[in-house]
């Protein structure tokens, strides 16, 4: 079976090694992005299976690169990272097409149930 | 247990690993949040996502037979919260608490545990580019759970992963379990 | 009875008929494979259609579903459009197997155990159809925690849904609770929504989806749609969505007038899954039962009685416990504050915390009863395992059943299942002997189990006894030797019961036979160690040639214990108060040291002494280093700390044992908290508690701290012996 590439976006560099060791250790590939401006780049050359992003970063937000990629296509299957439990944030992603949410800090399980559940 | 630093070879990573100025003209360079605390003379920081509050002191209920790192419980508005000493976990030696004491609490896979230190320094942003990986300077500690060092106002600190941390008493748990 | 419509009375019969039919089931089944002729398959159809209208009259929805997808497979063969395969044996007999899984369900009250879904599609398979049989059998009857919170829907909603329907749409209904600790629960609910919003069309939803985008609701989600999807479809298409405590769907296609607002409804019969039930259970009896109070014949049963998850009722608990604390937390704080208050504010004040308290009791035992149940849930199960488990061995054994009246809260009839079966079959297995011996030994020719419950000081004792040949504690004891559990010379020293007492030891009494009726057998040593585990003791009588009896003893709840608070230092410890026999002042005068150990002297016994603070202590030289000072503070009289102090005298089975305390605090019920990782697992302690002033205690379980204790004077005996 090809290896499911997973896009991170984050800004903090630490959240990333920690999902990348998680994902890597699992047998997916790993992609990151630092900022919703690469995360669009990234999406378009890289073709990932899934995204997983921060709400919260320089540049561009994860909100707004949600709704960007999910304009770019339709089906994205992104899942976004949270430190705070804001519903109404929370919602905005939902709204924007956001298939999760996980809250920071996470163990390594809900992020590898979230991604099998992404990419059913 | 290893620490894959950068498990893949995007460009973006290897970028961070140059030290340098080069990423300070950048605009949105990107940052660590992280919480700042001291052990002796060594800065440790620890994600800031890792951290559920900080407290000062308060009276701990000592849990006998508990491991030797582990100084009891607290009553943490309505929650009973274990209460690592972190000086003790890392293998340094111990010291009583005193004003500048914290206990800093954290999240396991299972429950909330405080974590004393020394003293909380700061909560602060450092940029990415200003972390290097571990091999390069020695520190006082096991470096299994350190995940990176940097430099700030000629001040060293040390990064730890403390779910790895956390990860590893578990294993040690539950092969002494299974041993039994 | 949580999970199942399904009273004590009918159990009885439910259980005996439902048995009868699986066995018979088991015979034809194999008949079926060699022969097939119509009279066998005639029987098994009628015996799986049985089950499956008495499955979905009590409520197991996969045990109907699974029963139906058989039915319609027997069909086919009896239409002659299908023929009897090995495949097709093999799949009815994990048919039957799986049907025999949901009974246990029943019977243990219990949430559906497995997954049937593959071996579902396996019987759709086999009838060369991809027809979902999921969606037609539950489509009468939706789920009753679904009945109560159904939508209503107005009349223009009902033209669409009959335009709906005619055009071949399916009318379903979701109910969805969000999990309320999750961050964002109503974002849950609005994923949800929005999901419903893509592959059907909402007639009507409560909480609105503006409603949910604006954040409110009160965490859960009810909508009537209209889809092209079936049932399990949508179940499937919704299942995706995270951090969902709890959700539902139900066909409604055949049934709209659900929908219509609650006043429309009455004077209708609501329809009942499976709608012939046949000799299992009368229909009379499912309307009538539940009813004291002169019922509206017509409304269902449902509507009467409430459902409620097993999850709720421990959230209750847990509310119940802190109210509690708080209660005690008021009194202290009314003491400290009452000389500021003048003497009316200090009665209204005392009065009003005086009704609080009473009202907290009260919640507390309603709440407490509500999770009691009869231990016959438990005992039920065993008529037929005797039975099957006789039929392995060759024996034959009368089973008497006492006692099934008695009430244990539910987390104690999720663990004194096990423990009963290992003994139950120990009792069988090594207890009775067979026919022959028997008649050879003088007795009657059948064995006979007695299996009797009875509550007794706030614990629960099933005893387990047997009449047959009793333990041989020579056997014993020489295995016991052959093992190095003890020498040759102290087996010798052994009284009988001391002897037999030894099958509880690690590796003397083998595990049985593994066994097709009731998974894995296990060594006495892990009945043992489970049961104290659990705060619980079991314990062996035996007379030769007479029988054998275990007598099993465990709390009538696991989540809250009576204690006694005690302070050693500025510590505060609870110890179970079943433990406790006695509390008296300690008169240094009266220690006297027997092998290097204080021990009391009251009336004339002897009273082996510890101390907490010690016995905790895993480094020995701390504790001679105590022995050292207090044999001085002993030799000068009044010793220091031991002015003030007292002995709380401890009994655990056959020991007793004195703990030595700073002073009492007194009795409290106790809401027992984990102690979390890493300490969870800490030897000694059963666990935390928050005491009214804020305080921590730790409580103590007295199995561990005796084994402890005893462990420490053997080190200690040893030491002294070597010096």
């Amino acid at each position: 079976m090809m290896q499911q590439k997973i896009l991170i976006v984050d800004d903090a560099k630490f959240m990333r090694v920690r999902c990348a060791r998680i994902l890597v250790e699992r047998g997916y590939s790993v992609v990151e992005a630092e900022n919703g401006i690469q995360a669009i780049e990234k999406y378009q050359n890289e073709a990932p299976d899934a995204v997983l992003m921060d709400i919260s970063m320089p540049e561009m937000d994860g909100l707004n690169a949600l709704r960007a990629i999910r304009e770019l296509d339709p089906a994205a299957r992104v899942a976004m990272l949270t430190a705070m439990g804001q519903q109404n944030v929370v919602i905005e992603a939902i709204k924007a097409g956001a298939r999760d949410f996980i809250v920071k800090p996470f163990e390594p399980d809900r992020i590898l149930k979230s991604l099998s559940k992404l990419l059913m | 247990m290893p620490v894959a630093l950068h498990p893949t070879g995007s460009g973006a990573s290897r970028r961070e690993l140059i030290p340098g100025r080069a990423a300070q003209m950048k605009e949105a360079e990107p940052q660590e949040h992280l919480v700042i605390f001291t052990l002796g003379n060594e800065c440790y920081g620890v994600d800031i996502g890792d951290v559920w509050e900080i407290n000062t002191m308060q009276e701990i209920t000592r849990v006998p037979r508990a491991p030797h790192f582990i100084e009891g419980v607290i009553n943490l508005r309505g929650e009973i919260v274990p209460v690592m000493d972190l000086r003790k976990r890392l293998g340094l030696p111990a010291r009583p608490a005193d004003q500048k004491s914290r206990i800093m609490v954290t999240k396991t896979a299972h429950n909330r545990l405080g974590l004393i230190v020394d003293s909380v320094r700061e909560v602060l942003k450092l940029p990415a580019s200003l972390i290097k990986p571990t091999a390069e300077l020695g520190t006082l500690i096991d470096e299994s759970f350190v995940w990176g060092v940097a430099h700030k106002d000629e001040q060293l600190i040390v990064l730890i992963d403390l779910q790895g941390l956390f990860d590893a008493d578990e294993h040690e748990a539950l092969d002494t379990m299974e041993a039994v | 009875m949580n999970h199942y419509d399904l009273t004590s009375d009918e159990a009885e019969v439910f259980f005996e008929e439902a048995n009868e039919l699986l066995e018979s089931l088991d015979r034809d089944l194999v008949g079926l494979e060699k022969s097939g002729d119509d009279a066998t398959l005639h029987r098994i159809f009628r015996a799986i259609h049985t089950l499956k209208g008495a499955a979905g009259s009590v409520g197991h929805d996969s045990m109907a579903l699974l029963a139906h997808a058989a039915e319609s497979l027997l069909e086919k063969v009896r239409n002659h459009e299908s023929s009897v395969s090995t495949q097709m044996a093999n799949v009815l007999f994990q048919v039957v197997e799986n049907l025999r899984i949901f009974l246990d369900d029943v019977l243990a009250d219990r949430p559906a155990q497995v997954d049937v879904a593959a071996l579902i599609e396996d019987v759709s398979a086999l009838m060369g159809m991809a027809q979902n049989v999921a969606s037609d059998v539950a489509s009468d009857s939706p789920p009753d925690q679904m009945l109560s919170h159904l939508p209503t829907v107005d009349d223009s909603g009902f033209v669409v849904i009959e335009d709906g329907l005619k055009s071949g749409l399916n009318l379903l209904v979701v109910y969805a609770e969000a999990d309320m600790t999750g961050i964002a629960p109503l974002a849950r609910l609005l994923q949800m929504y929005m999901h419903l919003e893509q592959v059907a069309q909402i007639i009507v939803s409560s909480p609105t989806g503006d409603a949910l985008e604006q954040g409110q609701g009160a965490g859960n989600l009810a909508a009537v749609v209209m889809t092209d999807m079936v049932r399990s479809e949508l179940e499937a298409e919704l299942s995706n969505i995270f951090e969902i405590a709890a959700f539902q769907v139900a066909d409604l296609s055949s049934a709209p007038q659900l929908l219509r607002p609650q006043e429309e409804k009455s004077g209708e019969v609501l329809p009942v899954a499976g709608e012939t039930t046949e000799t299992l259970l009368d229909d009379e009896q499912i309307v009538e039962r539940p009813m004291e109070a002169a019922p509206q014949r017509e409304t269902s049963p449902a509507l009467r009685t409430v459902r409620t998850s097993v999850e709720r009722l421990d959230n209750l608990m847990n509310l119940a416990g802190e109210l509690v604390t708080n209660r005690n937390r008021l009194f202290n704080i009314y003491e400290e504050l009452s000389h500021l208050l003048d003497e009316e504010q200090r009665t209204s004040l005392n009065d009003t915390i005086t009704h609080m308290s009473s009202v907290t009791d009260q919640i507390h035992d309603e709440i407490f009863k509500a999770r009691m149940q009869p231990i016959e849930f438990i005992f039920n199960k065993f008529p037929r395992f005797v039975r099957q488990i006789c039929q392995e061995m060759g024996k034959d054994v009368a089973l008497v059943v006492t006692g099934q009246e008695t009430e244990v809260d539910r987390s104690v009839i999720e663990q004194i299942g096990d423990p009963i079966l290992h003994l139950v079959r120990n009792g069988i297995d090594h207890g009775i002997e067979t026919v022959a011996e028997r008649l050879a030994a003088g007795k009657a020719a059948q064995g006979q189990l007695s299996l009797n419950a009875r509550s007794e000081e706030g614990n629960i004792v099933v005893s387990i006894a047997d009449d047959g040949r009793g333990v041989d504690a020579e056997k014993v004891k020489n295995k016991a030797v052959a093992l190095g559990l003890i020498t040759q010379e102290e087996s010798m020293q052994l009284s009988y019961h001391e002897a037999i007492d030894l099958i509880f030891a690690p590796g003397l009494s083998t595990a049985t036979e593994i066994s097709g009726i009731s998974g894995r057998g296990v060594g006495m040593d892990v009945v043992r160690n489970n049961v104290q585990r659990l705060s619980g003791s079991v314990v062996v009588h035996s007379v030769p040639g007479q029988g054998t009896s275990f007598e099993l003893r465990l709390p009538l709840t696991l989540a809250i214990i009576p204690t006694l608070l005690v302070e050693v230092g500025s510590q505060v410890f609870a110890l179970p108060l079943p433990n406790v026999t006695e509390i008296f002042k300690l008169d240094p005068a009266t220690i006297q040291y027997v092998r290097g150990r204080e021990t009391a002297y009251i009336r004339g016994g002897v009273l082996p002494l510890v101390r907490l603070a010690h016995l905790f202590e895993e480094d020995m030289a701390a504790l001679d280093d105590f022995t050292e000072r207090s044999k001085k503070g002993a030799e000068k009289g009044a010793g220091g700390d031991e002015a003030g102090a007292y002995v709380v005298s401890l009994s655990y089975r056959d020991v007793q044992m004195g703990v030595i305390v700073s002073r009492p605090l007194g009795k409290q019920d106790v809401v027992i908290k984990a102690l979390g990782y890493p300490i969870n697992k800490v030897q000694g302690l059963t666990g935390a508690t928050l005491l009214g002033d804020g305080r921590i205690g730790l409580i103590i379980d007295i199995s561990a701290l005796i084994s402890m204790a005893t462990e420490a004077n053997a080190i200690q005996s040893h030491r002294l012996a070597k010096a």
